[in-house]
């Protein structure tokens, strides 16, 4: 039987459970978790009510008798759609390459077991998401990171990819973590770093549907193509129950993650696919509606920290904000920990995402603007109330 | 021209499927997808979730109304008692299940005991844990019903987990009650965790009776439960399964469950509740149609000339066609191309079961009484091709 760091309990299925799983469950208790029970919770977004052509488009689907499963990589058009967006931003794709998933997350698992293995190193640029770095863990698979600073707008430098021996690199733009979005023309330079490297690239790509401001150019299409992208309609199109995700893959990975994905959940939810394809493909005045208020939010939030002497990280993309609070506290775990404590409040202190964040508060704008100016006022005490190092 | 054995194409599952995909009319016998609706309670009630907007986020072991929907079932139904907060995690699947609970189990090296056929998403997660398939045969002559002592004679220092799937896929076969407590007592004596897979429990046939062997005495503590609403409600499109078993694995696969995605999704959740506490009528109309649906292919395969075991539970027929003389891959590109009929040769459950093909019960009866038809046509027309005298000039 196997040893026993992690205190496994000592009962017959405790001594039986997989080490890596008892790892993994270790790390995410180890992972700061906001307790939120009774707080102003400013770590949740709201839920706001989808457009009626989307929940039509669900219920039309039901009663077409959609109950079935689909096609083991998607609802031919919704792939068919996701691939002509994907294309169209400089990232070519096909209906055979791109697969749906249940959820964002489930397209990047898969996509990290398809190009990492125990014996190889993932390039990891933060911010990311503790959820990103458990699964390269969990498969076994090395870390390194990249901090690049937060006075950079998170962009790394090449030379931090060019003198990689990693096997993949890891990436997001728009982070769903800082909101920033690193320039187009960055991204080609770094992303073309990691081609010459022969590394295997991952681009979390799900914070596009956020953008405040459209993006410009497209990506440079032939280096597009090398890429792994994911996506998801949580974020962007508020589908969070609905677990709907998908990735775009070069043809000569795409058959590798398309097993995977059926060795994992053999389809993705035949009623939720549906729904997406009518927020994808239906009227998008609601998207600039649901764009606009992001943007109020953030204007008001923005502006009441500021009057408080707080800056923020400006965001390219909802719903994140970063809050800049290390001149109240040098250890944003311990702050949290005080706000929530002392001022009735939940935020996500920044370096749960690493390094690049710390000393960071990070919140939601999702969180309806009532509860969210409650929050920021109690923020705003805390520097009142002055530091307690 | 006449063909030869060796002259037909061998094909296996996914190239079939292609290939259905590209012919019209094809009648299709192979996936495990049941063509009846999902009940009408059941989808109404997915509506007024929609309607209401109580669509959101989940926690990931699931809605706490479906875990209790669950315990109450297996209750009711299984004679097993799970506290749906610590006992229960709602999955998106039973795939996804299947998944979860082998990277929680199994460690590289790891031996599991697999009964053979088999559903092969097993091996396919078994490998990436790293862990090794012991594969105990079971035969037509026994209803490809396990039996103990060939799983006592392979458990080595190495055995973890002893799977077994009743009523089982591909073979239709169920493990008697008798077989399960004695598998029972094997696993206590030999330390071993039990996966049972029991999502096709509803479909038993002809007073068929099987047993959970996790309400058994001793064996809650190790056995894990699989189970979903796909099969038993025509519920496979929306992606609900679960897993029961002790707290401490609940709690540590949940971690898994929440790493790779987070929740199943809410509105199918919903879904679930009200078909695991609604109306239960239309499970047994179901399955009253599976078994009529069985009679008639079980005929027709008696009139065909192919043996079988009797297929006491699941939705499908794992019939022998070495009658034939003809491989199973090259008889289901052969019904597939002559005969539009699409049915998996038995190599897609294991590569040495080369003289069996899975039938599903899954269209309606008018529809496999055309598709019988047509195989047995297109069965005749190769035989007498096969029987004809070669002509000079074409040796």
């Amino acid at each position: 039987m196997n040893t026993n760091p992690l205190n496994r309990p000592n009962t017959v299925m405790g001594r039986a459970l997989a080490e890596r799983a008892l790892r993994l469950a270790a790390m995410q208790k180890a992972t700061f978790d906001t307790v939120t029970a009774g707080l102003i919770d400013l770590t949740q977004p709201a839920l706001t009510p989808l457009p009626e052509h989307v929940l039509q488009a669900a219920k039309d689907a039901l009663d077409r008798g959609e109950t079935h499963y689909t096609s083991r990589p998607g609802v031919p058009e919704l792939r068919r759609a996701i691939a002509a967006r994907s294309t169209s931003e400089g990232f070519p794709a096909t209906a055979d390459t791109t697969v749906v998933t249940n959820g964002g997350a489930e397209a990047i698992y898969i996509a990290l077991q398809a190009v990492l293995s125990a014996e190889s190193t993932a390039l990891v640029v933060e911010p990311v998401s503790p959820h990103v770095i458990e699964m390269i863990t969990f498969i076994g698979a090395k870390i390194e990171r990249i901090s690049p600073s937060v006075g950079d707008r998170f962009v790394p430098s090449s030379s931090a990819i060019e003198q990689s021996r990693a096997n993949a690199l890891v990436i997001s733009s728009p982070s769903l973590i800082s909101g920033v979005e690193i320039p187009a023309s960055d991204l080609e330079r770094l992303i073309g770093a990691a081609v010459a490297q022969g590394m295997d690239v991952i681009l979390d790509r799900s914070g596009v549907p956020c953008l405040y401001q459209p993006q410009g150019a497209p990506f440079n299409a032939e280096l597009g193509a090398n890429v792994i992208t994911i996506g998801s309609f949580s974020a962007g199109y508020g589908l969070h129950g609905w677990r709907v995700g998908f990735f775009t893959a070069p043809g000569d990975r795409a058959a590798k993650l398309r097993g995977l994905k059926q060795a994992m959940s053999i389809c993705t939810t035949a009623v939720s696919q549906f729904a997406a394809l009518a927020a994808l493909e239906g009227p998008t005045e609601w998207l600039a509606a649901r764009r606009e208020e992001f943007n109020a939010r953030r204007a008001a939030v923005v502006e009441q920290l500021r009057s408080s002497s707080f800056s923020v990280v400006s965001p390219d993309a909802y719903p994140a904000l970063l809050i800049d609070a290390r001149s109240v506290h040098s250890n944003d775990r311990e702050l949290t920990a005080r706000l929530a404590r002392e001022y009735g409040i939940a935020v996500e202190p920044g370096s749960r995402f690493g390094d690049s964040t710390q000393g960071f508060l990070r919140i939601d704008l999702g969180v309806e603007s009532p509860v969210l100016r409650s929050g920021i006022e109690r923020i705003a005490q805390v520097r009142a109330g002055g530091a307690d190092e | 021209m006449n063909n030869s054995v060796s002259e037909t194409k061998s094909i296996n599952i996914f190239d079939l499927q292609e290939l259905a995909r590209s012919k019209k009319d094809v009648i299709s016998m192979g996936l495990g997808d049941p063509d009846l609706a999902t009940p009408a309670n059941i989808v109404e009630a997915a509506k007024r979730v929609i309607d209401e907007g109580t669509t959101g986020p989940a926690p990931t072991r699931g809605l706490l109304e479906l875990r209790q929907a669950i315990a109450r079932k297996l209750a009711r139904d299984n004679g097993i008692t799970a506290d749906p907060d610590t006992e229960i995690l709602v999955t998106t699947g039973g795939q996804e299940a299947l998944f979860l609970l082998i990277q929680g189990l199994i460690e590289p090296g790891d031996e599991v005991i697999v009964p053979d056929p088999r559903y092969t998403s097993y091996d396919a997660a078994i490998k990436l844990a790293g862990g090794n398939m012991v594969l105990v045969p079971t035969d037509e002559e026994h209803d490809f019903e396990l039996d103990p002592d060939e799983v006592e004679a392979r458990i080595g220092p190495k055995s973890k987990v002893l799977l077994l799937i009743s009523p089982n896929n591909p073979t239709a076969g169920i493990n008697s009650p008798d077989v399960v407590r004695r598998l029972a007592q094997l696993a206590i004596e030999r330390d071993l965790i039990v996966i049972s897979d029991e999502i096709y429990e509803k479909f038993l046939y002809q007073g068929a009776k099987q047993i959970s062997i996790a309400s058994l005495p001793g064996m809650r503590e190790r056995t894990i439960t699989l189970n979903g609403v796909s099969k038993s409600y025509a519920m496979t499109g929306w992606r609900i399964g679960y897993l029961v078993g002790p707290s401490e694995f609940i709690e540590t696969v949940a971690a898994i469950k929440d790493m790779v995605n987070v929740q199943a999704p809410t509105v199918s959740q919903w879904a679930a509740v009200e078909a695991l506490d609604g109306p239960q009528d239309s499970v047994e109309e179901m399955r009253q149609i599976y078994s009529e649906r069985r009679d008639l292919l079980l005929a027709a395969l008696d009139d065909m000339g192919f043996s079988y075991g009797t297929p006491h539970g699941a939705l499908y027929i794992w019939a022998n066609t070495a009658s034939t003389g003809i491989p199973a891959t090259q008889l289901s590109y052969l019904f597939l191309d002559k005969a539009g009929v699409l049915i998996f040769p038995g190599t897609g459950f294991g590569d040495t079961w080369g003289n069996y093909m899975r039938m599903t019960l899954l269209q309606p009866k008018e529809i496999l009484t055309q598709a019988v038809e047509r195989m047995r046509s297109a069965l005749n027309d190769f035989r007498a091709e096969q029987e004809k005298p070669v002509a000079d000039g074409e040796r």
